[in-house]
């Protein structure tokens, strides 16, 4: 996927886009996976990032950028077929099953990923990531969400303000 | 400038009487909004006359917040606020001036106390032709209701953001304060009304009266039907399983989509008000529209279970823009009352999912392919796989944005055979009415539903009709 200083693009039947990674690495990738972003897309659109301009995303870095790319090129063809609706059950399930391994990342990781994602505005990846978040959170207590989430030990105060908590929003706890 | 909403709630329901309080107060952390939302009247004043402009005065200049009464009966006294206008608006307007001219602008002025109408009827009785009485027969408030923090439902709106769009001298004079708005409950309903454009056919409180047995509460409220400092606010009720929910723009789209730079700057303003610099503002906004979207794919349990985590999450929950309760299974219509209670911030996007019909109206002149009202608009949505009971219409809250031009995302399009929505009307069609017939209304529904409406700038008309009989 990274592919430092790949120059310009463009030759052959897809147009290529460099993006430059907030460590100033680039990245080479087809226009059409990275039109899966919200944010690019206008640009693209537009002409930019072609060439060796490069369109500078100051807010990623290489390691979530090419972790971002990684799920595009997997989408791109599906979202390019508008939602897929041609697609056969074994397309679906192998993106399914891509998925799933995609986000079973290291916690930063994922959490770096959530935030390009939403920079990005790449809407599949946020549900993707949000979902995963979720199902970290779901049908847990406050003490196992903290674990989840790497929270330090509760103080005895903290501890005491959680139980006051319970008490409180008992119904919430059913 | 020209979606100035109408807005209009109606609930009428056989139960007894909730108990509500409103308390106006004034927004005094932020002048300088009341001024832009002056402005902005003072020109849509030209087109839609004088009581536009006075609703909007009244948006620029209040705040709704809970009664903070330290007894629990006070807590759950019923909200008997009403604000009544009659079709001659320039009237209205000048004894409501009136009556507001002698509050200073920080004061809070009580809306509408049981107990207290002799005030705010002194205030306005002009303006009123039959004050009937205010009747808070009991006081059922749930507990969870009582041990709510005491705050003000609709926050104090941000700073408007630096380049005002009108020119300062277009700025009418405003009034020092704003008033009380006079309580006057009749038996049996409870009627809330958004008077941003009276139109004479809906505003007849008289119809409602009719109508109700109980109480009668009809809450002066108020919204923003500026566009370009309302927020994009779409409430979306979910029918069945889904089919007939719309999309609500969510936050960042209504970033993208919204077609004017007025609700990214006010979402900056709003970050940069509370989080500091800009940088940290748009991080922090960030942040929260995250977790926005983490949360709508949670049990509103598991959601309020994240507020025990620790302080910095004690109240992060409150202050996201979405309500998603469309996968909040078996949650009662008291867990929502607390929860939209709870709520520091405007919801933007509301979802609920109901059990029962529910009969969704459209205004009946707008679409022309309609052989009657009730087919063309009407759906009656069937029941969720929920166990029929679990939750009813209780904070019925419907809103409809109106099919401008410039946000068409945000119609409300449901997928059934019959539609709800209309197609896109011309800027200055009618306004937009929404009526559900059949619903129960719970309780204490009417302060969650006071609570939302009061955070919920685009909701223009509801109706909510109880037809069964009370649970």
């Amino acid at each position: 996927m990274a592919a430092p200083e790949s120059g310009d693009g463009n030759n052959g039947a897809a147009r290529m886009v460099t993006l430059i990674s907030s460590d100033n690495t680039r990245f080479e990738v087809e226009a059409a996976a990275a039109s899966l972003s919200q944010t690019l897309q206008l640009t693209i659109l537009d002409g930019g990032g072609g060439g060796g301009d490069g369109i500078p995303l100051p807010n990623v870095d290489s390691a979530t950028l090419s972790k971002v790319l990684e799920y595009c090129i997997k989408h791109a063809p599906a979202a390019a077929n508008g939602g897929a609706p041609n697609a056969t059950a074994v397309d679906r399930a192998e993106l399914e099953r891509f998925d799933n391994e995609f986000v079973n990342i290291d916690q930063s990781v994922l959490y770096s990923l959530i935030m390009a994602a939403h920079n990005l505005e790449i809407e599949g990846l946020q549900s993707l990531v949000a979902k995963k978040v979720a199902d970290m959170i779901k049908g847990k207590s406050p003490m196992e969400i903290r674990r989840t989430l790497g929270f330090p030990d509760p103080t005895p105060e903290e501890q005491a303000e959680m139980n006051a908590h319970m008490l409180e929003y008992g119904w919430a706890y059913e | 400038m020209t979606q100035i909403h109408h807005r209009r709630v109606e609930l009428v329901h056989l139960s007894p009487p909730p108990f509500l309080h409103a308390r106006s107060a004034v927004a005094s952390s932020s002048p300088s909004r009341c001024l832009e939302l002056a402005q902005t009247q003072h020109q849509s004043s030209r087109r839609l006359g004088g009581e536009a402009m006075t609703a909007l005065e009244l948006q620029a200049r209040r705040s709704y917040s809970s009664r903070d009464s330290g007894a629990g009966d006070g807590r759950a006294a019923a909200d008997l606020g009403r604000w009544r206008r009659g079709c001659g608006g320039a009237a209205d307007d000048e004894s409501w001036r009136q009556g507001c001219s002698g509050s200073s602008k920080e004061e809070t002025t009580e809306l509408a106390v049981v107990g207290a109408g002799a005030r705010a009827e002194g205030e306005a009785g002009e303006r009123r032709t039959p004050p009937p009485v205010v009747t808070p027969a009991s006081s059922r408030c749930c507990p969870r209701l009582l041990s709510c923090p005491r705050r003000p439902l609709l926050p104090s709106p941000p700073p408007p953001p630096k380049s005002s769009r009108l020119p300062l001298s277009a700025a009418p004079t405003i009034p020092s304060a704003m008033d009380a708005s006079p309580a006057v409950a009749t038996s049996s309903c409870f009627a809330a009304r958004c008077p941003a454009i009276p139109s004479a056919a809906d505003v007849s409180p008289a119809t409602v009266a009719s109508s109700h047995r109980h109480s009668c509460l009809l809450l002066p409220l108020w919204t923003s039907p500026i566009a370009a400092t309302a927020t994009p606010a779409v409430i979306v009720a979910s029918f069945g399983a889904g089919r007939l929910s719309c999309q609500a723009p969510r936050f960042p789209s209504a970033r993208r989509f919204g077609g004017n730079g007025g609700v990214a700057a006010e979402q900056e303003a709003a970050a940069h008000g509370s989080g500091g610099g800009g940088g940290c503002g748009r991080a922090r906004l960030s942040l929260l529209e995250v977790l926005d979207n983490i949360f709508s794919r949670l049990h509103i349990y598991d959601v309020v279970r994240t507020s025990a985590l620790s302080r910095a999450w004690r109240r992060r929950w409150e202050s996201l823009p979405t309500v998603d309760l469309s996968r909040s299974h078996g949650i009662s219509a008291s867990d929502v009352d607390a929860l939209l209670l709870r709520r520091s911030a405007p919801v933007r996007a509301f979802r609920l999912v109901f059990t029962g019909h529910l009969l969704v109206r459209g205004p009946p002149s707008t679409t022309g392919s309609s052989t009657s009202p009730a087919a063309a608009y009407g759906i009656c949505a069937s029941s969720f796989p929920h166990p029929p009971g679990t939750i009813e219409l209780h904070s019925s809250v419907f809103s409809v944005p109106r099919a401008h031009k410039a946000q068409p995302r945000q119609l409300l399009h449901p997928a059934g055979p019959s539609r709800v929505c209309r197609a896109p009307e011309p800027e200055d069609a009618a306004p937009h009415k929404v009526s559900v017939q059949g619903a129960t209304i719970q309780d204490h529904g009417g302060r969650a539903l006071e609570a939302l409406i009061a955070a919920s700038p685009l909701l223009e008309e509801v109706d909510a009709l109880k037809s069964g009989a009370p649970r």
